[in-house]
């Protein structure tokens, strides 16, 4: 028995082809002949390469369809009118949302600190300091140069009756340049003064720097209002108007 | 039809194979709410998407192979049979990626459905050596092949490669059957393999 005669019944068994009788006697033949066997290994490989061929087939088509996931999706159709509904609500959504970003930003501590703060080259029933070493360091300040402002003011020392003016001076360029803990510094030393006008603009200027940091306390609110409903205070407008603004921005900052 | 019979229909679709093959496995592919569960298991178990999908695109090519070799009986769901193929090849996968024993307590029918000797015999040679072997075989060759062995008739490969009938297809594919034969013979890593065969 040669395996080339049994060249079509290989191709059929490996193929899975043969069933019955005939399956089971060959199956027999091949157990039983060394050659036979020898030869059916060899279709056994074939048809495994042919396999592993297929597989590779079917992984590139697989892979040219789409994601499953995406082929699953349903889109119903909608009515016009509930088209245009729709429509209508997502532009209000948006608008609701964009509105309420922006006011948001608007109110926020630190935005409205920048807003009612108080300008440090403007010396607002200060102009008897002509001249002096305020004045010079008003210059640096005014070019934002607030090193050699600040230089300037350390000379003058806590024995100096102007000391008080120039820490408020220095809280007020600091606080310019976003330098919120060296201003807080500056105008807490402000407020050791009994001049009421220096003092409370060194208040006015600790609840800045609190805002500016996005901290706000009910103590901060109430010295505020005191600012704000005293006449002779400088900045008096400006801290009415914050008030104002602070009742709107509690709502942001819950 | 309900969803359970339509994936017996698709089983049955793909044993047929030819054309009905195609369509079935198409159809499967995109039957709704397998692969979310597939992708579900594969991502609870330290996978990403694309290990997802990879892992559903092996499944279906391990399920497409079992219903040929009539490893497939129409008991139970074969929803639930591609979900433990799926299982059992991203834990194996998983454990290969950790290098980790495999803990998982997958049934005898799990480990059945998706080992296969010859499988490994052929990915041990490689990607490259399958190019270069079905390259020698020529376009044509491995096209009758192949479709002879997805049970595409006789007159359907004669149709798709332009010949002029189902007789002169099957001369064609008995030449290239021969041919397939000898590269398998003279291919030195092969025939090492053949050794190792029992049947």
């Amino acid at each position: 028995m040669k395996p080339s005669d049994y060249a079509e019944k290989f191709m059929a068994l490996a193929n899975r082809e043969l069933s019955g009788d005939e399956k089971t006697s060959f199956e027999a033949a091949i157990r039983d002949s060394p050659e036979l066997l020898q030869e059916y290994r060899k279709h056994m490989v074939a048809h495994a390469l042919l396999e592993a061929k297929i597989s590779k087939d079917l992984k590139e088509m697989l892979a040219s369809f789409p994601a499953p996931g995406a082929t699953a999706t349903v889109v119903r159709k909608i009515k016009p009118l509930r088209r245009y509904l729709a429509l209508a609500a997502s532009v209000s959504l948006l608008i609701g949302f964009s509105t309420f970003f922006i006011l948001k930003q608007q109110f926020a501590y630190n935005n409205l600190s920048t807003s009612f703060g108080m300008s440090p080259t403007e010396m607002r029933g200060n102009g008897s300091y002509e001249g002096d070493l305020l004045a010079q360091a008003g210059k640096f300040i005014a070019i934002n140069d607030i090193e050699s402002a600040a230089g300037i003011l350390a000379g003058v020392t806590p024995d100096d009756d102007r000391y008080a003016m120039a820490q408020l001076l220095v809280g007020k360029a600091f606080f310019q340049v976003g330098k919120l803990n060296q201003s807080q510094k500056a105008f807490y030393l402000a407020t050791t003064t009994q001049q009421r006008g220096v003092k409370e603009q060194g208040e006015y200027g600790l609840l800045l720097c609190s805002l500016g940091n996005n901290q706000w306390t009910i103590a901060n609110q109430k010295t505020l209002e005191r600012l704000a409903g005293d006449k002779t205070f400088l900045y008096a407008n400006e801290a009415s108007a914050l008030l104002q603004k602070l009742r709107v921005a509690k709502y942001f900052h819950r | 039809m309900d969803d359970a019979s339509k994936l017996v229909t698709l089983a049955a679709g793909i044993r047929s194979g030819g054309k009905q093959r195609e369509q079935a496995l198409s159809h499967l592919y995109n039957a709704t709410g397998l692969y979310p569960k597939i992708r579900q298991m594969v991502i609870q178990h330290g996978g990403n998407d694309e290990d997802a999908r990879d892992i559903y695109h092996e499944g279906i090519i391990t399920l497409d192979r079992k219903i040929r070799e009539d490893n497939y009986e129409d008991q139970g769901s074969l929803e639930g049979y591609l979900f433990g193929i799926c299982r059992f090849l991203w834990a194996n996968q998983h454990r290969k990626n950790l290098k980790i024993d495999l803990k998982e307590d997958f049934t005898p029918y799990d480990r059945a459905a998706v080992e296969n000797p010859l499988d490994s015999l052929v990915s041990a040679e490689g990607q490259l050596l399958l190019d270069s072997l079905f390259q020698s075989l020529g376009e044509n060759c491995s096209k009758i092949l192949s479709m002879w062995k997805l049970s595409f008739s006789m007159n359907e490969i004669a149709e798709e490669l332009g010949l002029p009938s189902g007789d002169n297809a099957r001369k064609h594919k008995f030449r290239c059957y021969q041919k397939l034969l000898q590269i398998v013979e003279n291919s030195s890593s092969l025939a090492e393999n053949l050794k190792s065969i029992n049947l």
